[in-house]
């Protein structure tokens, strides 16, 4: 008996997805998953509710960039008119790649793309593409391959790494060394933010070799705690021979800021980062950060959006719109939203 | 008389609905899903779902007999990133096929040093897998010098975009797996005794049983699956990346444990996580659906997971 139930659930089961799909295979069987989502699209813009839907991949939905990057795009879309459903990618491109296909067979009309790499997007983008959607990539660079057929919000990540390396090399010469070391502290060694920013700062800092970095490339994953442990061995390592430490966020910033100033070393060494965190806010005003380089979440999140709406009214774009960036002094900061 | 009957049927019917909480739970959603929102049942969304389930669903089916052997591998996903940078890496330089197989035998010694740290070292699964878990992960990040990396191999282009009605090659390769591993574990005796070693080992042992052999050999296969679901990925996403499949390891035994598979070892089946899979996928598709957000998201399928290892304990609990 209890085995009969079983198999009648089982059976129920499949004839639920079968017979249901069935209905509409027969019609979208030899068709690409791009058509037949444009077809439902047109459904539920006639039978439901005339807003249009906007549907967000995010790679990095927990860092603390992210926040305040998806509270700009909801925020930027709803004063748009549109309804907005943001998903966590968890940096994994097959995963947005399904949630994308999710996300137009259930009629939505407009995507926005947070890749958690480059090398990754192109079967992402090749998707997006085919589905006839206007879409934006949003945060991540896309791979120089088919970065031409992308619409890109974000900043120059490479620019970014240059402002840090022209604040390094300010701080340099307003201290006058005669040579200066540097503990630098990335975030994750396999994101094109990481690679591009140190790519700038080399490039600014090929000029100077008075200015060295003193250690191996060291990756805290972006997490403070672990940005802690990284400067604590550094400085058991290098001591005082360290004249200045660098992070590539404010996250970071926090967990060096901690070990530095265990290590009574405040003071001693300069610090600069990246970033637009309260806490670099208030190292600041205090005095304790020399200074940090603009990313403005929130910018790129209301920039995304603006843009996608001019694609979905058919309006012509930049291929790139870039967020703005640039040095942040204690005196700029009323200048900057903080998160 | 009667009495007794009626309580009888009662008692059966409550093991019934515990024993098979999660088809009924997962026949109930189907349902739910179906008529409350239509885009569900589109041959479109439907294929996704399988599509997607089945890359990772390839490891977890090889999990499962890691955990009726009564071992756990934490190391697949590792394996498994380490594959996609290996994988793209030698099809930039050879044909996919010489490299795909050369993935497979690499996936294979990295099971068959965790077997051999198991079996001969009776080092914990726990501590062994956990140790080749951050040294793949490292040589991982070595050999592609801590970058992701891509591959612009025609043949793989190609290779991704077969399919038939929608669906791709993976879920071809997912029911291969499945028929062969299904077969060597209710037919042979290679299959008896990873489910007598899982047991109890001692008694296997004293039986006769190889139970070195046992383990060595799930872990070897745990580890060609890795390594084949990291070539799957790489035919969807043509890249490869020491940060790939982070979360494949939790997802794997969820899927096992879901599917009814005993974490304690003895007693579960590769057929049964195959509910454990489609329940992931089905819910993670339908909470995208329902426009549920990411953190609730996360929220509810660790809510699922937690709640249907309540209903296996109970479930167990009356049996005894």
């Amino acid at each position: 008996m209890k085995k009969i139930i079983a198999l009648l659930l089982v059976i129920v089961l499949a004839l639920s997805l079968v017979a249901c799909g069935s209905k509409e295979s027969a019609s979208a069987d030899n068709q690409p998953a791009a058509e037949t989502s444009t077809n439902q699209t047109t459904e539920t813009s006639t039978e439901g509710s005339t807003t249009k839907r906007i549907f967000m991949s995010a790679a990095y939905y927990t860092a603390p960039y992210g926040s305040p990057l998806m509270a700009a795009v909801e925020e930027k879309a709803k004063a748009l008119g549109y309804e907005i459903q943001i998903v966590d990618g968890e940096a994994n491109a097959d995963k947005q790649l399904t949630q994308f296909k999710t996300a137009v067979a259930d009629g939505f009309d407009a995507l926005i793309y947070w890749p958690g790499d480059s090398a990754s997007t192109p079967p992402v983008v090749e998707y997006l593409n085919s589905t006839g959607l206007p879409w934006v990539d949003i945060n991540t660079l896309p791979d120089d391959s088919i970065i031409d057929q992308c619409t890109v919000i974000a900043s120059n990540e490479v620019q970014i790494g240059r402002e840090l390396g022209k604040l390094i090399v300010q701080y340099y010469e307003e201290n006058s060394f005669e040579e200066m070391n540097i503990a630098y502290v990335e975030g994750d060694s396999g994101s094109s933010y990481t690679i591009h920013l140190t790519e700038g700062i080399n490039e600014v800092l090929a000029d100077y070799p008075n200015i060295k970095i003193l250690n191996e490339p060291m990756y805290a994953n972006f997490d403070p705690a672990q940005a802690m442990t990284i400067t604590e061995d550094l400085i058991t390592k290098f001591g005082d021979e360290i004249d200045l430490v660098v992070t590539q966020d404010g996250g970071m910033f926090q967990g060096a800021y901690n070990a530095i100033m265990s290590a009574g070393k405040l003071g001693e060494y300069g610090i600069i980062c990246q970033g637009q965190d309260l806490i670099v806010k208030e190292k600041l005003l205090s005095g304790e950060l020399y200074a940090s380089v603009a990313q403005d979440p929130f910018q790129e999140g209301s920039l995304a959006v603006e843009v996608l709406d001019k694609l979905i009214k058919g309006e012509a774009v930049d291929a790139w719109t870039y967020t703005p960036t640039g040095p942040i002094f204690a005196a700029d900061i009323d200048n900057y939203s903080w998160f | 008389m009667n009495k007794n009957r009626s309580t009888l049927r009662k008692s059966e019917l409550q093991f019934f609905f515990l024993e098979n909480a999660v088809i009924i739970v997962l026949t109930a959603f189907v349902v739910f899903m179906v008529f409350y929102r239509p885009s569900f049942r589109s041959w479109a969304n439907l294929t996704t779902i399988i599509n997607d389930c089945c890359m990772y669903g390839i490891t977890a089916l090889a999990m499962t007999a890691v955990i009726i052997c009564g071992e756990i591998d934490l190391s697949v996903s590792s394996i498994y990133a380490w594959s996609t940078c290996l994988f793209v890496i030698l099809c930039n330089s050879m044909n996919i096929f010489s490299a795909a197989v050369i993935t497979l035998l690499v996936g294979a010694v990295w099971g068959l040093f965790n077997g051999m740290l198991v079996a001969f070292l009776r080092m914990p699964a726990f501590v062994a897998t956990l140790g080749t878990m951050y040294t793949a992960k490292g040589l991982a990040y070595y050999i592609t010098e801590e970058k992701p990396i891509n591959t612009g191999n025609p043949m793989l282009a190609t290779i991704g975009k077969i399919n038939i009605a929608n669906i791709s090659l993976v879920p071809i390769v997912f029911l291969i797996v499945l028929a062969v591993l299904y077969c060597i574990m209710r037919y042979t005796k290679v299959g008896r005794n990873v489910y007598a070693t899982g047991g109890n080992y001692e008694v296997a042992r004293l039986s006769g049983i190889n139970v070195k052999l046992s383990k060595i050999i799930v872990f070897v296969f745990t580890g060609i699956c890795s390594a084949l679901s990291g070539i799957m990925y790489c035919t969807r996403v043509y890249s490869g990346a020491a940060t790939y499949g982070s979360d494949l390891t939790t997802w794997c035994v969820a899927a096992a444990v879901i599917g009814g598979t005993s974490m304690s070892g003895g007693y579960g089946g590769v057929h049964r996580t195959i509910i454990g899979i489609l329940l992931m996928a089905i819910l993670f598709n339908a909470l995208t659906l329902l426009g549920v957000d990411g953190s609730m998201q996360r929220f509810i399928r660790g809510l699922v997971l937690v709640v249907v290892i309540m209903f296996d304990a109970i479930s167990k609990a009356k049996k005894r």
